[in-house]
């Protein structure tokens, strides 16, 4: 098997992972980097898809206290306060960085300074953009300056699970398969970092991109990272329906509501009355969600199961005029936003939770580093717009600087564990002997309709009990796949879904043990049978990791409050 | 407005098995689909994938044409499968193909490999021109940010290069994409390599035709030509400007000016005397014989232009190349031995590997080595080495050869081809056209 | 040590390689391009009679009219190099240049016959 030495391993190439490698070999030009993408380069990951912009605090009458403030109350008090002053903090230098360095052109002022946008939840306008495209110009851009340094690129070349030594404790490196060619190979790195974002296309209806399939934390799990806030799944309201299409999910700015667009269920009614009569559709992407979801399950969903949007009372011109990529998306499908409803319902989008991490990106692995979705604790139970790509460059930053800082001290290459390697590689070929069993297709299918109607916006015990139970299920049967008639090694796409269904399943399975454990509803956990938010519950955080048996040990720990008080924030 | 209606279509999907080879061949599938509007070529692919194909390899991420992976051809022009909406797809068959210029790996994948190489040659990235701590202040109706446009918003989905003609004629064009992003960057206040990257993007330019093919196929609507036809402008200011060190990198790249005697252009004073008085007859006479003449001139001058053009490629004299065959001493006295040659050769944007066999012979004279062209003289079958018999033979016309490349038997019209043969340190080396 | 690809990938295809719809897919700017080649050849062969057989009616129309196409084209190539017309009008330059090159046509031929 072929094996690579390098002194630093990034497994991702989106934002986090970009901006790490970046500002690693700008601190050392000497370290030796490999990116491991699944995608082309500068293709995959999240962080391109970003539509709305980048919370930042460059105005001199804002504060990073203000954001820190908008921040926590939008994660519900559950953050870590530590990760999300960090993340206020660094934001500023980092958006500067992105200008000044790598060549961004955000959009401006008539006065030539950058411009920033009003977004849902923020007290300050702060949201900085490049139009509807955000996430192109800045991945765009980022991608360039890793071609102009030496860097290498691994791309198409997915990574299966980090490597551990024989202790277990310290991660030495990944085994990775080359799509292309179908070939196994191993990194070997004296630091690694899991920067290949979530993407919880585990989902009937989803945001991300079909090719996000949360490798990033079930490889985090598998190797025995410690997680936190897994139960924390943020679904926006506004996911586009088009039948039977994989464009489904795909969504509609949240601008929309902001500019005063309707949402009406099949009565024709505003029902946020019934939800939220002060804000209306104005509200938070969790409560309308959820409200959006109520609906439906009461019978009240429009033609194609979903709710209608409706912007055509604020005038065709100006939604044409202020939405225009949201409007040729709607038109592609003969759906007119300027004139008519617009079927949408809520779609899967974000993790909040993920690996524990400290503002230096340390895991709780040795020479393991996490940043962007795949971390967690930096927004809580619940994630602002305009936070997200916020986070994968501050943190995606901090771990450059962090792993450039560790390797000062050791830059020791480690030896992998050959018998560890040689039995994943094993596993991952199995299918290929196998004549008959189920086909991860229909699988994955299973799997996402499972966790729609039990793990979704509108939890109960029951519902979360029988999911682990029916995980659990559908992991035999993945066990059981054969993959007759998909052609070789090379480029073979099922073979590929199928090894993502271990990384949905692991993410399923800590996903729904903590929403069990949090009997109570919070952000974008939304317990039936506990409906409403009870502060007296207590403040905490729902660690876990993965047990012998490979189901998750869960620990629920008080939030340690040490910058700012629930009741500092709603003041 | 479109139809609802549930249709049957044909398509028909390019597929290339890695493991078989070959130029590879159209599969055709019947879909069904319930509404043809809502259905992206993204989709198409997926069921087919997923209910009558298992092995069907094509590569996407996003599926909301923000990340530019699905580029393909369909129906005979490049567009992002997500973006393509099966009903706006006229006639009954629907053809599938993948990106030009790039080597395919499986089916509708290509490998984008060569794309992102001449992408970088065109130093297509920011280079701060000085520190700043700010983000500088460049006002929305400037004119560099006017010129920009959306230009910067090209998500290197590879459907201009894929598209353009003259991609793969010249060696050193680095293809629409790239010089849209040399463009966005020249035109770019902040940047400070402008100087070396006008010199990278010269040789380039004025490779354009203006056939706009990128123009009409860019998915995001940008225009490449657009771009290049700025580049071409600003080269062109950049030559005529006193002591720019542009100019020197631009000459380098231009052909030799001409140095034609003066004596050959007279002054106009010479030429009067020599002109008959006019009469009309005369006149006539001389002006439709000038005209012949010109277009005589014309003729002969484009012609040998055209035949210089489409011949010179082949009489140009190649570089001589030595390619190793090996250990001399691999090759003992009195063998014949098969051996691999390989080398390099470039095409276009694509670079790749020919890797051939050639027999070895040591028998005629111990001192020298014959090496044989593989291939038999006839009509070019593989040969191979025949110990027992001791003959080279060709297996589709039982053509023979004895050791020393004569023929023995059958229909090979002439001995076999021989290599230029060269010992230098311990290795033998054939010279290859 | 790189190992050896494993997996051969196919040579590039080209440009109508295998494609049945590449010439029906041929957009203006392309055919534009090449009928102003197409055009430079007839020129030359059209001027070579003309100036053998001169006074011929039929001849001199046909180039009159390519010489006119050919400028037509070539006049939208030298507004678009230099910047004078958005390369967006790109097709409507076709047909308005063409347009004026018509009644240029007209305006000559009925002028001189």
């Amino acid at each position: 098997m072929k094996k690579i030495r390098t002194d630093i391993l990034i497994i991702g190439m989106g934002g986090a992972a970009q901006l790490a490698a970046l500002n690693a070999f700008d601190a050392n030009p000497d370290l030796n980097i490999v990116i491991v993408t699944k995608a082309l380069q500068g293709k995959g990951g999240c962080s391109r898809m970003v539509q709305g912009g980048f919370n930042v605090v460059l105005n001199s009458a804002d504060s990073h206290e203000k954001h820190l403030r908008d921040t926590l109350k939008g994660g519900q008090y559950i953050n870590n306060q530590e990760l999300a002053k960090t993340l206020v903090e660094q934001a500023t230098p980092t958006i500067k960085e992105m200008e000044t360095r790598y060549g961004c052109f955000f959009d401006r002022y008539p006065d030539g300074t950058v411009h920033q946008k009003p977004f849902a939840g923020q007290s300050f306008d702060r949201t900085v953009h490049k139009g509807d495209l955000t996430g192109i110009e800045i991945i765009s851009r980022t991608t360039e300056q890793i071609m102009k340094r030496d860097i290498r690129i691994l791309e198409e070349c997915r990574a299966l699970d980090l490597l551990a030594d024989t202790t277990g404790r310290e991660i030495v490196g990944a085994l990775c398969v080359d799509i292309k060619q179908g070939d196994f190979f191993v990194v070997e790195a004296a630091a690694t970092l899991v920067a290949t974002g979530g993407g919880p296309t585990s989902y009937r209806f989803f945001a991300p991109g079909p090719e996000k399939t949360l490798d990033g934390m079930g490889m985090l799990y598998r190797a025995g990272v410690r997680m936190v806030d897994m139960e924390m799944l943020q679904f926006h309201p506004t996911g586009l329906i088009v039948p039977g299409s994989v464009v489904a999910g795909s969504l509609l700015e949240e601008g929309l509501r902001g500019a005063g667009a309707y949402m009406l269920n099949s009565l024709g009614e505003r029902y946020m009355q019934r939800y939220d009569p002060v804000k209306m559709e104005r509200t938070t992407r969790d409560v309308m969600s959820r409200s959006s979801f109520l609906e439906m399950m009461a019978g009240r969903d429009c033609e194609h199961g979903g709710v209608d949007m409706m912007a055509a009372h604020l005038g065709a011109e100006f939604v044409e005029k202020n939405f225009p990529g949201m409007y040729t998306r709607c038109k592609l499908f003969g759906y007119d936003l300027a004139r008519k409803p617009v079927p949408v319902s809520p779609a899967a989008h974000f993790m909040m939770g993920g690996a524990v991490i400290d503002t230096a990106c340390h895991t709780s692995l040795e020479r393991l580093f996490a940043a962007g979705e795949d971390a967690g604790g930096v927004h809580g139970a619940n994630r602002l717009g305009g936070n997200g790509i916020a986070d994968s460059c501050v943190y995606g930053r901090q771990a450059g600087k962090s792993m450039a800082q560790y390797l000062k001290q050791e830059r020791g290459i480690p030896q992998a564990d050959e018998r560890q390697i040689e039995h994943l590689a094993a596993n991952y070929l199995a299918p290929f002997a196998r004549t008959s069993g189920p086909s991860p297709l229909t699988l994955r299918d299973e799997l996402r309709e499972m966790n729609w109607t039990h793990v979704g916006i509108a939890r109960t015990e029951e519902k979360l009990q029988q999911a682990i139970d029916i995980i659990e299920k559908i992991h035999e049967e993945v066990l059981m796949v054969q993959l007759t008639g998909t052609g070789g090694r090379a480029y073979n796409m099922v073979w590929q879904d199928w090894i993502a269904l271990f990384n949905m399943l692991d993410v399923s399975r800590m996903i729904s043990a903590s929403a069990l454990q949090r009997q109570e509803t919070r952000g974008a956990h939304f317990r039936l049978d506990y409906p409403k938010q009870d502060d007296r519950y207590g403040l905490f955080n729902i660690f876990l990791n993965r047990g012998a048996n490979g189901k998750p040990i869960l620990e629920k720990r008080p939030v340690a409050l040490k910058y700012m008080r629930p009741t500092d924030v709603v003041n | 407005m479109a139809n609802h209606a549930p249709k049957t279509r044909i398509i028909k999907v390019f597929r290339y098995d890695p493991a078989v080879g070959g130029p590879g061949h159209f599969d055709r599938f019947e879909l069904k689909t319930d509404d043809e509007s809502l259905t992206t070529i993204l989709d198409v692919l997926i069921r087919l994938q997923k209910t009558q194909d298992l092995s069907l390899a094509f590569r996407y991420a996003c599926r909301v044409s923000m990340c530019g992976s699905c580029g393909m051809v369909i129906n005979g022009r490049e567009a992002l499968a997500c973006k393509t909406i099966l009903a706006d797809l006229k006639g009954e068959e629907v053809t599938i193909r993948p990106l030009n210029h790039f080597p395919v790996v499986k089916d509708l994948v290509v490998d984008m490999e060569p794309f992102f190489r001449k992408y970088e040659e065109g130093l297509t990235y920011f280079h701060a021109a000085r520190e700043r701590s700010e983000p500088a202040i460049i006002r929305p109706d400037s004119r560099e940010r006017r010129v920009i446009e959306s230009s910067t918003e090209c998500i290197a989905c590879g459907c201009c290069v894929s598209s353009c003609t003259m991609a793969n004629w010249h060696k050193d064009y680095l293809g629409p994409a790239a010089l849209n992003r040399v463009f966005t960057l020249l035109a770019d206040s902040r940047d400070g390599l402008h100087e070396e990257r006008l010199a990278r993007s010269l040789g380039s330019c004025y490779h354009c035709r203006t056939e706009l093919n990128c123009t009409e196929v860019c998915p995001k609507e940008i225009s490449a030509t657009r771009a290049i036809k700025y580049i071409q402008r600003l080269a062109a200011k950049e030559v005529l400007k006193p002591g720019s060190t542009v100019r020197s990198d631009l000459r380098e790249l231009m052909p030799p000016q001409s140095t034609a005697p003066a004596a050959l252009t007279p002054e106009p004073e010479d030429l009067l005397p020599a002109v008959p008085p006019p009469t009309l007859a005369s006149r006539r006479e001389f002006l439709s014989r000038t005209t012949l003449g010109i277009a005589a001139l014309t003729i002969v001058f484009l012609g040998g232009v055209l035949a210089a053009t489409a011949l010179a490629p082949t009489l140009r004299k190649r570089p001589e190349k030595w390619v190793d065959v090996g250990q001399a001493e691999d090759f003992p006295a009195g063998s014949v031995k098969t051996a691999q040659i390989r080398y390099p050769v470039k095409d276009g944007f694509y670079e790749s590997t020919v890797s051939k066999p050639v027999f070895v012979s040591h028998q005629e004279n111990p001192d020298q080595f014959t090496v044989f062209n593989s291939r038999c003289t006839h009509l070019g079958c593989m040969l191979h080495w025949d110990d027992g018999k001791n003959l080279f033979i060709c297996d589709c016309h039982g053509g023979q050869f004895k050791p020393d490349g004569v023929v023995k038997a059958g229909p090979p019209p002439r001995s076999m081809d021989r290599y230029l043969t060269m010992v230098q340190d311990g290795h033998l080396f054939v010279q290859e056209a | 040590m790189e190992e050896e690809k494993k997996v051969e990938f196919r040579y590039p295809l080209r440009r109508d390689e295998l494609d049945p719809n590449r010439w029906r897919s041929t957009q203006a700017g392309m055919w534009a391009w090449l009928w102003q080649r197409i055009s430079a050849l007839a020129i030359i062969v059209l001027l070579a009679i003309h100036v053998t057989l001169p006074h011929r009616p039929l001849i001199q129309f046909l180039l009159l009219l390519t010489v006119v196409f050919h400028v037509t084209l070539g006049l939208r190539v030298i507004l678009l190099d230099f910047g004078l017309v958005n390369v967006k009008y790109q097709k409507a330059l076709i047909g308005g240049l063409a347009a004026l090159g018509a009644v240029i046509f007209v305006l000559v031929w009925t002028g001189v016959y």
